[in-house]
C-alpha cells in the first residue's frame, strides 16, 4: 500500500519537469540555425560564455566550467587569433571542426561541452570536454592491502580509461547509453566480445535503455532500476569501485556497466557468493586466500545466528546451554526486565543507530560516537541491568562478523535478515529460525541475475566452481570460466578461432 | 501486495499464537539434582536442588532452593514442589539423579518412566545411587566445597571422564536394562565426615539393587566393564616385591572369549590386556632391570585373581554387571537362549581371567 | 524465456529428499519392532524391491521417449475414466502432503510447544509450502539443493555415536522377537515412498535417458541414510530398548554434547522442517499436476492454494499423533498400490499404442 503511494507521488513529481522540458531544454527545430535562436534556448544561462571575433565574424559559444582550458585554447582559441580568413576553409577541414546543421544537436554539443562555433560559413561544434575531475584515488570502501590501488572516480571517460589500461584488446566492447530526459547521464555498458554471451549483453542493453526515471545519480541506483527482481532485499549485481574487480568480471564474461558521475561501477550477472569474494583472496597466497574466504563464510553464519539463536535459547530452550554457561546465563539475565526478545532487539537496534551515526559524521567526530557507544553499551546498559552481558557479546560479535563481509549492500540485507530471524526465534524458538531460514532459502533459489541463477554454484549444483567459491583454490585450478556466465569460450587463456 | 499481506498474516500468527510454553531462563527453577529416597507405605520422598541465581549479586553468588515433599510419582511430586516455588519448575537441566539405597533395593523401574518419557530430560543424566538416604545429602551443606548440587555433579563428571568410573547415566541405564544379556549398575556415593566420597558401584538384578562392589574393586569392575583409555589404579599386596604399586594413564582392552567346556556346558575366558605407566612403587624389584617383568607378572596374576574374587561375588549375586550375557547369547543360537535360564547358568558358569599387564614406563625415578 | 531442465544431480536430491522425512526418526523402531533383531537388514530387500519399481517407472519413460504420463493416459483413454482417475490421485497426494506436515507438527508440539495449538504451528509450515511450491518445480529443486545439503550435513554427526556403539549388542540372530513382518513391510516401503513422483517430472527433465540413473543414484542416498541410521541405533540401544524409544533418533541426538552446546535434538529436528517442506512441496506440486489436466483454464498456483486449503481442512479431523500414523497407513497402502500400478497401466496402454500403430 505505501509503496504504491509512494510510488504514484513520485511519478507526479517526475511528471511535471517532463512538461516542461519539452519546450525548454529540448530546442524546437521550428527556428532555424542561427547564433540568435541558439543564444534564445540558452537564455538566463547566466554561465554560458559568448565570445566574438569580429574579424571573422565569428561567435563562439559555451561553458566554459565544461571545458578543458587547455584543450579550448590550443584547439580553438590559438587558431582563430592567428589565423587569417582565407585560410579559415582549410582550418575548418580538420576533423576537430564538425559541421552542424541541427540547432538542437548544437543546443546538445554546448551542454556535452562542445563550443559552438558561428561562421559566415556554417555553425561548427569543437570537442573539448574536460570538466574539473576529483583525480584518480585510492578506494575509501574497497580498500585492500595489496594490489593496485586505483579507484573509479565520477568521470566515465577517466573510468573507460582505467579499464582500457588494463584490457589492451580490441575485444573490449563499449555501448553508449543515456539515461534520463533531463540529466541524459552517460552509461557505458562493457563486455568483451566472445567471452561474454550475449544474451547478457543485449538483456543489459535492453533494460538500460527502458529504464524510466528520469534521473539516476550512482550505480547503486541504477541497479534498482535493471534488476530482475525490484523488490528482493538481495542485491542482483555486484558494484564495485575497483577497476581490478571490474576487469577480472569481464574476463570471467560478464557485462560491466560504468555510469557517468558515479564511482562505483556495475557488475553481472552475479551470484550471492560474489558478494563474499575480495580482491585480497586473489592477492594472497591461495591457502590464505582459502582461510580468508572460509572466515567469511563462518562469519556470515556467526552473524545470522548468533543473536537469534540467544533469543531461541534463552526464551524457549534452556535445555541446550551447558551446565558450566548456566549460571553465568541466568545470573545476567536475571536483572533485565525485558523478555530476551525485546532484549535483544533494543541491543540491536542501538548498535544499528550507532553505526548509521558514525556513518553520517566527519570521520573525527566518527570516532568519538565510537567511545560513546562502546562505553554507554559496554558498561553502563550492564550495570542498570538493561541488558545481559552475554546478549552484549552475542551482538558485538555478530557486529564485528558482518563488518567483515566485503559488501556493503550484502551486510546491509544479512541485517535486515538477522533482525527477522531474531522476531521470529522469539516468538517459536528453533521452529522460527528454521522457518525463517527456509524463508530465506526458497527466496534466494528464485532469484535471478540478468536471468542467470543467483545461487549458482551451489544450486545449480556445479562442483567445478566451487573451487573458486568456497575456498580459493591455486590459479592452476581456474582453468574455465564460471559456468554462470555461459560464456562462449570456456577455457580461460585461450580463445576458440 | 500479495506477498504484504502474506507477510502481514505470518506477523500476526505470530504474535497471536504462542507465548504460552516459553520457558525464559530467569523465570524457570530448573532442577539440578532430584533425589528420591524410599518413604513408608510404598511411596517416594522427592528432594530437588535447584539454584537460585539472586538478583542483583555482582559475584555470580547462587544459592540452592530445596523443596521436599512424599507423593506417589515424581511428576505428583514435581506438581506438589510447584506451588512452593516462585518460578516454574522444569527438568530439562537435570544434571543428578539421586537414588536413596532403600528405594534402589525395593525397585524403582516405575519411577524412570516419566523421565524416558518426559523429552526435556537429559539421557545424560548421571544415575547414582546414595549410600544412605538421598535427600539427606543434597540438603546438607558442605562448607569446604561448592554448593552441595553443583559439588556432586563436578565430582560425578570428573569421575566419569577419567573413567575411574564406568559412567552411569540414564542412557547406559535404561539401555541395560532392556537389554537381556546385562544388568544395569549404577555409581555409588556416601557422605563422609564433612564431604561427598564415591563409594562404589551398586549392581542391579533388573531394577533393583541387589549388593555393592567396594570402591577397592571398581578398578577391577572397570577393567572387565569397559576398554579403558584412561585411568588409575593402586595395587598393594603383602608381596614384597610388590608392596604398593601406583599405575597412571592405564589403557586396557578386554576380550571375552565363550567356548563350550568338556562337560557340554559354556566357559568364559577374560582376556585383559593392560598396560599403564608407574607412578609410584613400593618394593625390592629393580624396576629397570629385568626385575620389572616380574613385577608385570605379579600384577598381572594379582588382577587375574582379584578380578576373578569379584566376577565370583557378582556371580554369587546373580548380577551380570559386566555384560557376560551378551557374548554368551551371541555364541548361542537365538532358540536355546530362549530355553536358557541365563541367570541360574550365570551364577555356575565357570569364568577364568587372563590378564597380560605391560609396563609402558616407570616414570622420571631410575632404580 | 526458455524453460530449463532440471539437472540430473537435482532429480536424485530431489527423490532423495522427499523419501526420507520424519520415518527416519521412527525408523530403528519400526524395525526392532516389527523384524525384531537385526531388522535394519530389512531395508536392503526393500531398497531392491523399490528398484524394480523405479525400473519400471524408467521403463515408462524409454517405452513412451519421454512422453508425459497425460498424453500416454489421454491418448487411449476416454476422458469419463480419466477424470475421476485424476481427482482420486489429487485427492490422495495432496493429503499426504498435509499429513506428512500434521505429523511433524504434532511431535513438534509434543517436544517444545506442548500447549500452542498444533493449527498453528501448522500453518506456518502450510505457508512456507505454499510459497516453495509457487517458485515452480525448477526452483524448487534449486533450492532443495540447500535443504538436502543442509540435512546430509549431519552425517558426520554419527562419529559421534561410535563411541557408545557396540557390535555386541547387534546379537547374531536374524529377525527374531519380531512381530508382524507383513505390517513392518508396509511401513518399510511406505519409507522409501517418494520416488513414484518422478512419473510427473518427466516433461521438465533432460530429453536424454541419462536422468533415470539418478533417480536410482537418489534412491541409493535414501537407502545409506536410513541403513546408517538404524545401523547405529541398533548397537547405541540394543533392538529391546529400540522398541521402547518413541523416536530413537531424537534419544541419539540428545545424547550429543558439544562445549557450547548441548542437547541439540530440538535444534536438529527443526532442521528436519526442511525435509517435510519438500516432502510435502512434491506432493502437493504433483497433486497439483494432476489436478491441472482437468482445469486447464485456472492458474496453477490457484489450483495449489485450493487443494492446500481443502487438505488441510480436512487435516484438521486427526487430533493425536497415533490418529495421524493410522490414517498415514492407509493412504501409504493406496500409495503403494499407485505407484506399482500406474506404471504397469501405462506400459500396457503404451504397449497397446504401439500395436495400434503397426497395423494402422
Amino acid at each position: 500500500m505505501f509503496s504504491r503511494l509512494l510510488k504514484s507521488i513520485l511519478t507526479i513529481a517526475n511528471q511535471k519537469p517532463q512538461q516542461q522540458t519539452s519546450h525548454t531544454s529540448e530546442p524546437q527545430t521550428a527556428g532555424p540555425l542561427s547564433l540568435k535562436n541558439v543564444l534564445d534556448e540558452f537564455r538566463e544561462c547566466s554561465d554560458l560564455t559568448h565570445r566574438t571575433y569580429p574579424v571573422l565574424q565569428a561567435d563562439i559559444v559555451y561553458f566554459e566550467h565544461l571545458l578543458d582550458n587547455h584543450k579550448f585554447t590550443y584547439n580553438v582559441v590559438k587558431p582563430l587569433e592567428n589565423i587569417r580568413r582565407e585560410e579559415l576553409g582549410a582550418l575548418l577541414q580538420q576533423s576537430l571542426f564538425q559541421r552542424e546543421e541541427d540547432p538542437s544537436k548544437v543546443v546538445r554539443g554546448i551542454l556535452n561541452g562542445s563550443a559552438a562555433l558561428f561562421l559566415p560559413q556554417g555553425v561548427y561544434l569543437v570537442s573539448a570536454y574536460g570538466p574539473q575531475m576529483r583525480s584518480i584515488e585510492s578506494s575509501q570502501t574497497e580498500s585492500t592491502i595489496v594490489g593496485p590501488h586505483d579507484a573509479f572516480n565520477e568521470s566515465l571517460d577517466t573510468n573507460l580509461s582505467i579499464i582500457r589500461r588494463r584490457v589492451r584488446s580490441n575485444r573490449l566492447k563499449v555501448k553508449q547509453f543515456e539515461v534520463g530526459e533531463i540529466f541524459k547521464t552517460r552509461v557505458s555498458l562493457l563486455y568483451i566480445s566472445e567471452i561474454a554471451n550475449m544474451d547478457f549483453v543485449n538483456r543489459m542493453s535492453d533494460r538500460i535503455q527502458n529504464i524510466e526515471y528520469s534521473a539516476v545519480f550512482d550505480g547503486s541506483m541504477l541497479i534498482q532500476l535493471v534488476e530482475d527482481f525490484p523488490s528482493t532485499i538481495f542485491p542482483l549485481f555486484l558494484t564495485s569501485e575497483r577497476p581490478d574487480v571490474a576487469v577480472s568480471k569481464l574476463n570471467e564474461g560478464r557485462v560491466v556497466v560504468i555510469m557517468d558521475q558515479s564511482p562505483s561501477v556495475i557488475i553481472g550477472p552475479t551470484t550471492v557468493f560474489e558478494f563474499f569474494t575480495s580482491p585480497d583472496d586473489y592477492y594472497s597466497r591461495w591457502a590464505v586466500g582459502t582461510f580468508l574466504r572460509i572466515l567469511r563464510y563462518v562469519a556470515f553464519v556467526l552473524t545470522l545466528t548468533l543473536t537469534s539463536m540467544y533469543v531461541a535459547i534463552t526464551t524457549y530452550h534452556y535445555e541446550m546451554i551447558p551446565q558450566n554457561m548456566l549460571a553465568s546465563m541466568t545470573e545476567s539475565r536475571s536483572r533485565v526486565p525485558f523478555p530476551p526478545v525485546l532484549e535483544a532487539l533494543l541491543m540491536e537496534t542501538t548498535l544499528e543507530l550507532l553505526r548509521e551515526a558514525g556513518a553520517r559524521l566527519p570521520s573525527k567526530i566518527g570516532q568519538t560516537i565510537g567511545i560513546v557507544g562502546g562505553i554507554v553499551i559496554g558498561t553502563a546498559a550492564v550495570e542498570a541491568g538493561f541488558t545481559s552481558n552475554i546478549l552484549i557479546i552475542a551482538v558485538a560479535m555478530s557486529a564485528i562478523a558482518s563488518f567483515v563481509i566485503p559488501s556493503y549492500t550484502m551486510s546491509g540485507s544479512i541485517r535486515i535478515i538477522r533482525f527477522a530471524l531474531i522476531i521470529l526465534s522469539g516468538m517459536l524458538g528453533n521452529f522460527g529460525f528454521m522457518f525463517g531460514i527456509g524463508l530465506v532459502i526458497i527466496h534466494l533459489s528464485k532469484l535471478t541475475s540478468l536471468g542467470a541463477p543467483y545461487t549458482i554454484p551451489l544450486a545449480p549444483i556445479k562442483t567445478a566452481d566451487w573451487k573458486d567459491t568456497f575456498i580459493r583454490g591455486p590459479f592452476w585450478m581456474f582453468s574455465k570460466r564460471p559456468k554462470q556466465s555461459r560464456t562462449p569460450n570456456p577455457t580461460t587463456n585461450k580463445m576458440k578461432k | 501486495m500479495r506477498r504484504f499481506a502474506i507477510l502481514t498474516a505470518i506477523f500476526c500468527l505470530l504474535l497471536a499464537g504462542c507465548s504460552q510454553d516459553q520457558r525464559i531462563l530467569e523465570r524457570i527453577g530448573y532442577i539440578e539434582t532430584a533425589a528420591f529416597d524410599a518413604a513408608p507405605e510404598n511411596k517416594l520422598k522427592a528432594t530437588i536442588s535447584m539454584p537460585l541465581v539472586t538478583q542483583f549479586a555482582k559475584d555470580g553468588k547462587t544459592t540452592d532452593e530445596l523443596l521436599e515433599t512424599v507423593s506417589n510419582s515424581p511428576k505428583e511430586a514435581k506438581s506438589a514442589l510447584a506451588l512452593r516455588t516462585s518460578r516454574i519448575i522444569v527438568s530439562g537441566q537435570i544434571r543428578t539423579f539421586m537414588i536413596g539405597d532403600a528405594l534402589a533395593r525395593r525397585g524403582f523401574w516405575q519411577y524412570i518412566d516419566t523421565f524416558l518419557r518426559d523429552p526435556s530430560v537429559s539421557i545424560r543424566t548421571a544415575m547414582v545411587v546414595i549410600d544412605g538416604e538421598a535427600g539427606k545429602i543434597i540438603s546438607q551443606e558442605y562448607p569446604r566445597h561448592t554448593k552441595t548440587a553443583n559439588y556432586i555433579n563436578k565430582l560425578l563428571q570428573k569421575e566419569f571422564n577419567k573413567q575411574s568410573t564406568p559412567r552411569t547415566s540414564l542412557y547406559e541405564f535404561s539401555r541395560d536394562y532392556h537389554d537381556d544379556g546385562i544388568d544395569p549398575i549404577a555409581i555409588m556415593i556416601k557422605e563422609q565426615e564433612k564431604d561427598i566420597t564415591i563409594s562404589g558401584i551398586a549392581t542391579f538384578r533388573e531394577d533393583r539393587m541387589v549388593a555393592k562392589i567396594p570402591w577397592k574393586d571398581v578398578y577391577l569392575f572397570s577393567l572387565l566393564y569397559q576398554n579403558l583409555k584412561q585411568g588409575e589404579f593402586t595395587i598393594t599386596t603383602d608381596n614384597p616385591d610388590l608392596k604398593a604399586i601406583s599405575f597412571r594413564a592405564v589403557r586396557s582392552k578386554r576380550r571375552i572369549v565363550i567356548s563350550k567346556g568338556s562337560s557340554g556346558g559354556y566357559e568364559a575366558d577374560i582376556y585383559l590386556k593392560v598396560e599403564g605407566g608407574v607412578d609410584e612403587y613400593i618394593g625390592d624389584a629393580k624396576l629397570s632391570s629385568a626385575e620389572r617383568t616380574r613385577v608385570e607378572k605379579l600384577v598381572s596374576e594379582h588382577i587375574s585373581h582379584e578380578a576373578v574374587r569379584v566376577i565370583q561375588t557378582l556371580q554369587h549375586n546373580r548380577t551380570d554387571s559386566f555384560g557376560l550375557g551378551k557374548y554368551v547369547r551371541n555364541k548361542m543360537g537365538y532358540a536355546e537362549w530362549e530355553q536358557t535360564d541365563w541367570r541360574e547358568m550365570y551364577s555356575e558358569m565357570p569364568v577364568r581371567v587372563h590378564c597380560s599387564f605391560f609396563m609402558k614406563n616407570f616414570g622420571t625415578y631410575f632404580d | 524465456m526458455e524453460r530449463e531442465k532440471l539437472n540430473r544431480f537435482h532429480i536424485a536430491l530431489l527423490v532423495f529428499n522427499t523419501q526420507s522425512g520424519i520415518v527416519l526418526f521412527t525408523l530403528p523402531r519400526i524395525t526392532a519392532r516389527y523384524f525384531g533383531t537385526n531388522g535394519w537388514l530389512v531395508l536392503i530387500p526393500v531398497f531392491l524391491l523399490v528398484t524394480l519399481n523405479i525400473m519400471l517407472i524408467s521403463a515408462v519413460y524409454r517405452m513412451g521417449r519421454g512422453k508425459s504420463v497425460f498424453d500416454i493416459l489421454s491418448a487411449s483413454l476416454p476422458r469419463f475414466i480419466l477424470t475421476p482417475l485424476y481427482v482420486f490421485l489429487w485427492a490422495l497426494f495432496s493429503m499426504i502432503g498435509c499429513l506428512v506436515v500434521k505429523q511433524y507438527v504434532l511431535i513438534y508440539q509434543m517436544l517444545i510447544f506442548p500447549t500452542t495449538s498444533d493449527a498453528v504451528l501448522k500453518i506456518f509450515v502450510d505457508v512456507l509450502v505454499f510459497l516453495y511450491i509457487i517458485k515452480g518445480i525448477y526452483n524448487m529443486s534449486k533450492a532443495n539443493v540447500i535443504f538436502s545439503l543442509l540435512l546430509l550435513l549431519q552425517i558426520p554427526l554419527s562419529l559421534f555415536f561410535l563411541q557408545e556403539f557396540d557390535l555386541v549388542r547387534l546379537t547374531p540372530f536374524l529377525f527374531k522377537e519380531g512381530t508382524d513382518m507383513k505390517e513392518g513391510l508396509l511401513q518399510l516401503y511406505g519409507a522409501y515412498l517418494g520416488y513414484e513422483l518422478t512419473l510427473f517430472l518427466f516433461p521438465y527433465a533432460e530429453n536424454n535417458k541419462r536422468w533415470l540413473k539418478y533417480i536410482h543414484l537418489g534412491n541409493g542416498i535414501t537407502m545409506f541414510i536410513y541403513l546408517l541410521v538404524t545401523f547405529l541405533s541398533y548397537g547405541f540401544f540394543s533392538h529391546r530398548a529400540l522398541i521402547h524409544s518413541s523416536f530413537p533418533m531424537l534419544d541419539m541426538y540428545a545424547y550429543l554434547r558439544f562445549p557450547f552446546i548441548e542437547r541439540i535434538q530440538n535444534f536438529l529436528f527443526s532442521l528436519f522442517l526442511f525435509s517435510i517442506l519438500h516432502t510435502a512441496g512434491m506432493y502437493y506440486w504433483s497433486g497439483q499436476a494432476v489436478i491441472s489436466q482437468i482445469f486447464r483454464r485456472i492458474p496453477w498456483k490457484v489450483i495449489v492454494f485450493f487443494s492446500m486449503a481443502a487438505s488441510i481442512l480436512v487435516g484438521l479431523i486427526p487430533k493425536t499423533l497415533i490418529q495421524v500414523e493410522s490414517w498415514f497407513r492407509y493412504f501409504t497402502m493406496v500409495q503403494l498400490g499407485f505407484s506399482l500400478g500406474f506404471p504397469l497401466l501405462l506400459i500396457l496402454l503404451l504397449l497397446l499404442q504401439r500395436r495400434f500403430k503397426k497395423h494402422a
